[in-house]
């Protein structure tokens, strides 16, 4: 048992180790300023309800805005914060962990809570709060 | 979880809205994992329901204690998204191996002396305090592995209502009960009906010695559960 409790004391200082292992900042370049860009971050081990949030947010754009998505005026990416290709995206956005986010210029409108609240047993009204969320954008 | 949603939703009152962030949190099926484990934990001295019982309140006392630092921590002014990117990232992948160390432990497989902690003797007379200490560091430990979905609700939900203003610093608590109510209730459940058996058999401590194994065994498959979930 004494070994046990000395395992878990070492695993509560982990926090402290990863937080000293952070990267560097990198500059990139996001679209230019008057496109809509939807981003879902995320890590690779995932649940139920995080996928459904990404799909349903992916599905809602495509729906509400079909000829914008054509023009390439609006567009939606998921990315893996755990790949080394988010890094500096993620920095840039100041992006750390799962998160719904639209962007447009310096605007930025973080929907993941809404997304969680309701993709799953409410999708039109999570549908109806995106819309809300992103028409004055346009 | 529906009517949760909706009581979330029309709840004005802050604490209300904590206990039922608390109960999806425990509810939802990833946590759930790490909750049996605790179950398993808590119930580990099944001879002795009020034991269990007062396990299960340290367990959760471990937990409050984690989620009222991370959130005071965050008050002080630590930028919140970095800090919670941290905890949503490496939370889960140290739980697995974690969980399978402990396991392989608690079976006996590895054994490591560490010098200067105490010897024999005076481990045995001070078995039930270490004991207690157990509960809650497991309580400390498992509150700090945010699944993605635990981790929206505690970062993205509960902190935000907890920072705002100071009055708020006891949301996190509240958030913990709720969070533990349902393993003590199912461990205090486990030891009731084992005691019950075990008294007409006299047989509890041989029970609670495979018990224990059983236990062991628990962690190590939860353990490998996780890691194939993070890993693969």
């Amino acid at each position: 048992m004494r070994t046990i409790r000395i395992i878990m004391a070492l695993a509560l200082f982990m926090p402290v180790v990863a937080c000293s292992a952070q990267t560097e900042k990198k500059d990139v370049k996001t679209g230019s300023s008057d496109k809509i860009e939807a981003y879902y971050f995320h890590f690779t081990a995932r649940c139920m309800t995080c996928k459904t949030v990404e799909a349903q947010a992916k599905q809602n754009i495509e729906t509400l805005y079909p000829e914008l998505v054509k023009q390439g005026k609006i567009s939606f990416q998921s990315v893996n914060l755990d790949e080394e290709s988010s890094k500096a995206l993620a920095e840039k956005l100041k992006i750390y962990g799962q998160t719904l986010l639209v962007i447009k210029g310096d605007t930025q409108i973080i929907l993941t809570n809404e997304g969680f609240m309701y993709a799953v047993r409410e999708p039109e009204k999570f549908k109806a709060i995106m819309k809300e969320k992103i028409d004055p954008l346009l | 979880m529906e009517f949760l949603t909706k009581l979330l939703e029309n709840s004005t009152m802050p604490w209300l809205s904590a206990m039922v962030l608390g109960f999806m949190t425990a509810i939802s099926p990833c946590p759930l994992a790490t909750n049996i484990t605790a179950v398993g934990f808590i119930s580990k001295d099944i001879e002795n329901r009020n034991r269990v019982f007062i396990n299960g309140l340290l367990y959760t006392l471990g937990r409050a204690f984690t989620y009222t630092v991370i959130a005071l921590v965050i008050y002080l002014g630590v930028d919140q998204f970095k800090f919670s990117g941290i905890f949503q990232r490496y939370g889960e992948k140290f739980l697995g191996p974690l969980l399978i160390i402990i396991g392989l432990f608690m079976l006996d497989i590895i054994k490591i002396k560490f010098p200067g902690i105490g010897g024999l003797t005076s481990r045995m007379q001070k078995k039930n305090r270490w004991g207690y200490f157990d509960v809650i560091l497991l309580g400390l430990v498992f509150a700090m592995a945010f699944c993605p979905y635990s981790g929206v609700l505690y970062f993205g939900m509960l902190v935000p209502m907890t920072v705002a203003s100071a009055s708020g610093l006891y949301l996190p608590i509240v958030f913990a009960i709720a969070t533990g109510i349902p393993v003590i209730i199912f461990a205090w459940i486990m030891a009731y009906a084992v005691s019950s058996i075990g008294g007409v058999y006299n047989k509890v401590k041989t029970f609670e010695l495979w018990f224990r194994r059983v236990i062991a065994v628990l962690f190590i498959t939860v353990g490998i559960y996780y890691i194939i979930r993070v890993y693969f």
